[in-house]
């Protein structure tokens, strides 16, 4: 139940990456590119439009949602209530935004005061997760003057935790990097040409944040990191969300690569029947039931799908991952939240980028 | 499929449909109730098809003269007054070939026999110009398929639950008083019905690989003519 | 090299099927070895019987369904070893092999097999067995400390159980603190009241049973003996004797908890639980048998179904509510 649950305490996994320097990985082709726009000497005197305007020129993307950075600026102007940093790193192994907002404070701070501006709001923070046990860096309480709001309890953080703790109203939500790649288009002209990822699991030699060209192959990456043996399985993303990736030759790394994980062990060497123990209906935290869904979808019962409200999947994966057999659980209910969307709920238009 | 394989198949069939593939209970789901809960033992059964196959056979006899001529609750209203009739006069001609006792283990289904669904249903289903014979041959099939399941079921339940078979004690190793109340009779018939389904299932993919080999048969002949 | 791909998430919790069924086991061995303290080497040889009745009868129906026989999810183990644990230590041999072939051929696969049945398969057993055997075999129980043969007939006396007195309206005579510890006749693995419930913190702690059910089940049970005594005595001493006889405490920690036969959601749980206990303690009172505590859970476990879709409206409108709250706007719905 969702009001109740705090959702299932992971294994975080973050160390060493966490701790280590942020590498640049980044090919010089690339690299150099800049903008139209003249340089900025005062950042604090730009107009609301030219900030949008540099925005765009940058082409920057925000990795939390895939969405340019200049058409949420946009969506925002006047309208937002708070201005919110998202460096919230839930998932086992990735550490691609905590990191570089521990190591680019100042661009950060920058980037959020620009923001503040477009939006009109004076009140602005950073949102981080604060389940990090183990951690060899502290996290601090304030960031260049900006509140460090630490979300608690388990995964998924921002669900259930983010309503208790952010308060009412609408809000525009960045993530870090693109504040960093937006503070570097404003002051050196830089156009995004790269994106920081984790590289982690135990099937790597040397675990780092690094910051990779967009575009770059996902073997150079996992080639600069090492292997410690041929990993079974590599996966593309969050170790809860992520892809997994077969033909590392043709894959590459684009903007909302958060991280790249190999494992050396492949679990999935048996198959069990779904023993109907429910629980995936206990940890879920949008409080559906993901075993009816499983099974309705299993044996395509797609027309009775309607009161499980199936569209409201977070995609969290909590589901999957507790489920003792083993099952695709989330998978299915992927499907249903498809099926649901197309065929239960009503569209009103382009959703918003503005976010509670 | 090759339609003349099965139309081939299906008219060697016809002649005991009513026993396998169309049987009463166990494919269309006749006269449950009947199967269910007198079928406790090899007396009770034979009872009972006698009791079916009187009425049976002289309601669907009255079925043809009625098709046609009347409006069709008029002719049920027909109907069930003659199976009614044939009811009384089976039933006392039951008690004089079994013992009185016959009534006591048989209870009110004995009197429901008299409007029967698959009597009903099939007497409706009797069309006007229908040979007299063809009819009655009809009726038979059924009454044979009925027969069929109740003697299964009843041996297989007096056997294991009572321990004897018409009576006669047959030393078994154990004996389970648990098969003759109603609730068994229920899931007996379901084991029955999903073997019925599997017969079905075997049968329509015997059909289908026959008919393929037919086919195959005569596309070969025609190229080997075309060599010719 | 050789890359293996799966779907989303890619780290799971170490927590499989095959460990969850090992609690169970674990615990219902721990009452075997109660039992063999008190009636020796029998019980042993019937938990194995049933066991391997119920092995055989699972790989059988599963060729049947032409699928492969998965032995490893120890399913058909957790049913076979309950079985024993509800009948007396006397009973024969053919009765524990009929129950467990009815249970696993008739109560599981046609209804779907694992994590699919409708019905306890042990309750069901159980209940075609009493039918089967009558009361005369199922409810004639041994007098504790006595070694039963392992084979041929039994010969020793046979005593009423609590049960039995209670349904006769009587008071049964016997220290509380003997029932607690199991000195005194009932079905073999039934009476270690204290065993069972340590069975049962283990259980709740190790999450393999959500603590709703149990509670919910006893709070109500106890309530109605409070309420209710069948007999002429103290109310508490009611309640603590009405809980302690017969299968009701085993019963409701290992038959009702079952989390495949009951509905899934908390209050859910909830609401099945204090139905249940209201039904059992009716058919205590008024049916013809001394301990009908199996034919009541049947009865519960066909209307899961209901619990369950009670279950999914009330938390449609409690998801609607905090739609709402948090977003100012109803969830869509199609009209």
């Amino acid at each position: 139940m969702a009001i109740f649950s705090k959702g299932i305490v992971l294994a975080q996994h973050k160390e060493p990456a966490f701790s280590r320097p942020i590498v640049r990985f980044v090919s010089t082709h690339t690299d150099t590119r800049t903008i139209g726009q003249p340089p900025v000497e005062n950042p604090d005197a730009l107009e609301v439009e030219e900030i949008i305007d540099i925005a765009r020129a940058a082409a920057i993307v925000d990795e939390r949602d895939g969405k340019l950075l200049y058409r949420k600026l946009v969506r925002s102007r006047s309208r937002a209530v708070a201005v919110v940093c998202d460096a919230v790193d839930d998932e086992p192994y990735v550490s691609s935004k905590i990191s570089p907002l521990l190591k680019f404070r100042q661009e950060v701070a920058g980037a959020l005061a620009l923001c503040q501006r477009v939006a009109g709001t004076d009140n602005a923070f950073v949102m981080v997760y604060k389940m990090t046990t183990g951690l060899e860096t502290r996290i601090p309480r304030s960031l260049e003057g900006y509140r460090v709001v630490r979300l608690g309890g388990g995964y998924p953080a921002e669900p259930h935790a983010g309503r208790l703790n952010l308060g009412v109203g609408r809000k525009l939500i960045v993530g870090a990097g693109a504040l960093i790649h937006l503070y570097r288009a404003v002051c050196a002209r830089k156009y995004q040409s790269t994106v920081f990822l984790t590289v982690a699991g135990n099937g790597i030699s040397t675990p780092m944040n690094l910051e990779v060209s967009i575009g770059m192959k996902v073997s150079q990456v996992l080639d600069r990191c090492g292997f410690v043996d041929e990993p079974a399985r590599v996966v593309c993303g969050g170790s809860m969300t992520g892809c997994a990736v077969s033909d590392l030759e043709r894959t590459c790394v684009h903007h909302t690569t958060r991280a790249i994980l190999a494992f050396q062990e492949y679990e999935r060497d048996f198959y069990y029947n779904c023993i109907g123990c429910g629980r995936c209906e206990q940890v879920c935290p949008a409080g559906l039931n993901p075993m009816y869904i499983h099974r309705f979808v299993e044996n395509s019962f797609f027309a009775s799908l309607a009161r499980f409200d199936a569209h409201l999947c977070t995609g969290c994966g909590t589901c999957s991952y507790i489920c003792p057999s083993r099952l695709d659980v989330s998978a299915n209910v992927a499907i249903a939240k498809k099926y649901a969307i197309d065929h239960f709920i009503e569209s009103d238009g382009e959703g918003d980028d503005l976010e509670d | 499929m090759n339609l003349s394989t099965v139309r081939k198949y299906t008219k060697k069939h016809s002649v005991v449909a009513g026993l396998l593939l169309k049987n009463p209970v166990v494919v269309l789901g006749l006269d449950l109730p009947f199967v269910i809960a007198t079928s406790t033992s090899l007396r009770n059964a034979a009872a009972m098809s006698i009791m079916l196959l009187c009425i049976h056979m002289f309601t669907l006899l009255a079925a043809r003269f009625t098709a046609g001529r009347m409006h069709r609750w008029l002719r049920m209203l027909c109907h069930i007054f003659v199976s009614t009739i044939m009811m009384v006069l089976t039933r006392a001609l039951v008690v004089r070939m079994f013992h009185q006792d016959i009534l006591n283990s048989l209870g009110m289904y004995i009197y429901l026999m008299g409007v029967n669904g698959m009597t009903i249903y099939q007497a409706l289903a009797v069309k006007r110009k229908t040979p007299l014979l063809q009819v009655l041959a009809a009726a038979f099939q059924n009454v044979l398929g009925f027969v069929l399941v109740m003697f299964l079921l009843s041996f297989v339940r007096e056997l294991l639950g009572n321990g004897t078979l018409w009576g006669v004690v047959i030393p078994l190793p154990a004996v389970f008083p648990g098969l003759l109340i109603p609730f068994s009779g229920f899931i007996s018939v379901g084991f029955l019905l999903a073997f019925g389904r599997f017969l079905n299932k075997r049968v329509t993919a015997f059909l289908i690989t026959e008919s393929a080999r037919t086919d195959l048969r005569y596309a070969q002949l025609r190229g080997e003519n075309r060599d010719d | 090299m050789k890359i293996k791909s799966q779907d989303a998430p890619h780290i799971r919790h170490q927590e499989r099927t095959i460990s969850l069924m090992t609690d169970v086991i674990i615990t219902l061995l721990l009452l075997y070895v109660m039992a063999f303290y008190y009636y020796g080497v029998r019980v042993i040889l019937l938990g194995a019987l049933s066991v391997a009745t119920c092995l055989a009868a699972d790989v059988l129906c599963l060729l049947l369904r032409r699928s492969r026989p998965r032995l490893r999810d120890l399913s058909a183990v957790v049913t076979g070893l309950l079985l024993p644990l509800l009948m007396p230590a006397s009973v024969p041999y053919l009765v524990v092999a009929t129950a467990a072939l009815f249970g696993i051929v008739v109560a599981k696969h046609p209804f779907g097999g694992v994590g699919h049945n409708v019905f306890n398969p042990a309750a069901a057993g159980i209940c075609f067995a009493v039918i089967c055997f009558g009361a005369d075999v199922f409810f004639a129980y041994p007098p504790t400390q006595e070694k039963l043969p392992a084979f041929g007939a039994i010969e020793s006396t046979i005593v009423n159980s609590p049960a039995f007195t209670l349904q006769l309206g009587g008071v049964p005579q016997l220290d509380l603190s003997d029932m607690a510890l199991g000195n005194f006749v009932g079905p073999m693995g039934a009476t270690n009241i204290l065993v069972i419930f340590a069975c049962l913190l283990f259980l709740v702690f190790r999450k393999t049973i959500r603590w709703e059910m149990p509670v919910a089940f006893f709070v109500t049970a106890a309530l109605f003996a409070f309420l209710f005594p069948r007999a002429d005595m103290p109310r508490t001493l009611s309640v603590c004797y009405e809980l302690m006889s017969g299968m009701l405490f085993f019963g409701g920690v290992f038959l009702l908890g079952d989390p495949v036969t009951s509905p899934k959601r908390g209050w859910s749980k909830v609401a099945y639980g204090v139905v249940a206990g209201i039904v059992v303690m009716l058919f205590r009172r008024y049916g013809n048998l001394e301990e009908e505590f199996v034919f009541a859970i049947l009865i519960m476990n066909a209307t899961v179904w209901g619990f369950d879709m009670l279950g999914e409206r009330l938390a449609r409108l409690v998801r609607g509510k905090q739609f709402e709250s948090v977003h100012g706007t109803k969830i869509h719905k199609k009209a």
